[in-house]
């Protein structure tokens, strides 16, 4: 595997401005505060957190949908804020949940027009939809309009329309939020396939036994701070103090930043 | 080759997402029909000298901008709420592109809009309008194609710099029916806010479609509309470009493609 960082983060600061009135004060909110972190070209990386801890936040800045107040931040050695052009033809993004497609039409009528949106030429379309189809098992029901799908078919179809551009980094904000332990199985088993061949992907959620199962390491903020990093062994080692699980982890971590 | 292919299947999704969306039909539809009902209510009993052109046109005129506009704009409304406003923004392809595409989209369904309004004006109260003058008619009309389509660009990118954008849409419905004289004569408005008609494109257009309609042509009344028409579209253009630049590093400093 290469073992060259495809993502840098140094002192990543994102602070929101939030006003609630016209004549209200400007209240601040700091969702990230000097976060670095480095991502290995080819991993699974798990971004845990509490709600509100600047998970999302992170994403959101790494896939060029929001500018950072200050700090660096590189993928494969391009700048988000000045070469965010480059980096969109190379990465692709989900987000959990039931949004993000267009449940009016089928699903190869969404892969289609994310196809030409990601400016992948017909030809390339005309292979890869009935190939991305086939890995996500929604062949079958290919001119079904997305509105009768179940919160799992609308997940893989997410997971399909991610890789629509071959991204060499994917990024899965809580892919399994709400799923069944079936469409879940079937989720972890996608990540895994697209990881062997040889995707980097950037993962964030609240369940621990999908960071234990997926990620070779994890990265876990608290308020907008990065209050522990390594692999998942590295972590429980380090921080276990009940079970010799991640869960045991984690919450001494958070219980201990409070 | 790639480029047309891009239009193709871009418009052609637009079709399937616009006509799927029952608001959309009724738009499309129904609201021409009544549009032309309330409208020949309006003139019953006026003197108005050309109100037929107002009955069957006025109509045509609002469902064109209700289909165009209201909905190219509506679109970035929506995808806000289904979540894939942040996907179309940042895709490789431009973003810009993205919306000149669902404006080519509704405009083609919206010239049904135009048709169904001169249909219903015949059924209903046999108004039927002769165009003495086929091409001066065919130029105003593919004027008020560009022009309602140009000004859609930047109301479109002012609803991606806010969450209210829904309600900022349904703002400029109705104002714009009347500020630019499709429903009655620009002149039955107050002096004061007349002026606000003027800088406004699709206030020219009509008045160019109406100029078109006329038996005896006064060219001077075209060439005026057709030059300001010109002249309002090119500084649009410019304002696209400067509010572009503007909007697109808003975007990302505020966090306003999706819904908090």
């Amino acid at each position: 595997m290469d073992n060259t960082n495809i993502i840098t983060i140094t002192d990543l600061t994102r602070i929101f401005k939030n006003k609630t009135g016209w004549f209200s004060p400007t209240e601040e909110v700091t969702a990230l505060n000097n976060v670095s972190l480095k991502i290995k070209r080819g991993t699974i990386f798990g971004l845990l957190g509490q709600n509100g801890a600047g998970k999302s936040t992170t994403i959101k800045i790494l896939t060029t949908l929001l500018l950072p107040t200050s700090g660096n931040v590189l993928i494969d050695d391009l700048d988000v804020t000045k070469d965010y052009k480059e980096i969109r033809k190379k990465i692709n993004f989900i987000f959990g949940g039931e949004q993000g497609v267009y449940k009016r039409l089928t699903p190869l009528d969404n892969l289609i027009y994310f196809g030409n949106l990601y400016k992948v030429n017909t030809h390339t379309l005309k292979k890869r939809i009935p190939e991305l189809l086939n890995q996500v098992d929604l062949y079958d029901v290919k001119d079904r309009l997305v509105e009768n799908f179940s919160k799992g078919m609308i997940e893989r179809l997410q997971i399909a329309k991610g890789l629509i551009n071959s991204p060499s980094i994917l990024f899965m904000d809580e892919p399994t939020i709400g799923l069944d332990a079936l469409s879940v199985r079937k989720i972890h088993g996608l990540i895994k396939n697209l990881n062997d061949h040889g995707t980097t992907i950037v993962l964030t959620t609240h369940y621990l036994k999908e960071v234990e199962e997926l990620c070779s390491s994890v990265a876990i903020i608290n308020k907008g701070n990065l209050v522990a990093k390594g692999t998942p062994d590295e972590i429980i080692e380090k921080y276990a103090t009940k079970g010799n699980d991640l869960e045991s982890a984690y919450i001494s971590i958070i219980k201990g930043d409070s | 080759m790639a480029f047309f292919q891009s239009i193709f299947y871009n418009v052609l999704l637009q079709f399937k997402m616009s006509l799927s969306r029952p608001m959309y039909r009724f738009t499309l539809i129904v609201s021409p029909i009544v549009n032309t009902m309330l409208i020949f209510e309006m003139f019953r009993k006026s003197n108005v000298s050309d109100a037929a052109n107002y009955i069957v046109f006025g109509s045509g005129l609002m469902g064109l901008w209700s289909s165009i506009t209201f909905s190219s704009i509506g679109d970035i409304s929506r995808e806000r709420y289904i979540g894939t406003l942040s996907t179309v923004y940042v895709a490789p392809l431009n973003f810009n592109l993205t919306i000149f595409y669902r404006i080519i989209g509704n405009t083609i369904l919206s010239s049904m809009a135009f048709l169904i309004s001169i249909i219903s004006a015949h059924l209903f109260f046999k108004i039927s309008m002769p165009i003495y003058h086929k091409y001066y008619f065919i130029i105003s009309f593919i004027m008020i194609i560009v022009s309602f389509s140009i000004i859609s660009m930047p109301i479109s990118y002012l609803m991606l710099i806010s969450r209210k954008s829904s309600l900022y849409m349904n703002m400029i419905e109705y104002p714009i029916f009347i500020l630019c004289g499709f429903a009655f004569p620009t002149n039955k408005l107050p002096a004061l806010i007349r002026f606000i008609s003027y800088v406004l494109t699709p206030t020219w257009t009509t008045k160019l479609l109406h100029e078109s309609l006329h038996k005896n042509l006064d060219i001077y009344q075209i060439n005026h509309a057709f030059k300001e028409t010109i002249l309002l579209n090119l500084i649009y253009c410019l304002f696209i470009l400067i509010l572009w630049k503007h909007i697109d590093s808003q975007v990302r400093k505020n966090a306003t493609l999706e819904v908090v």
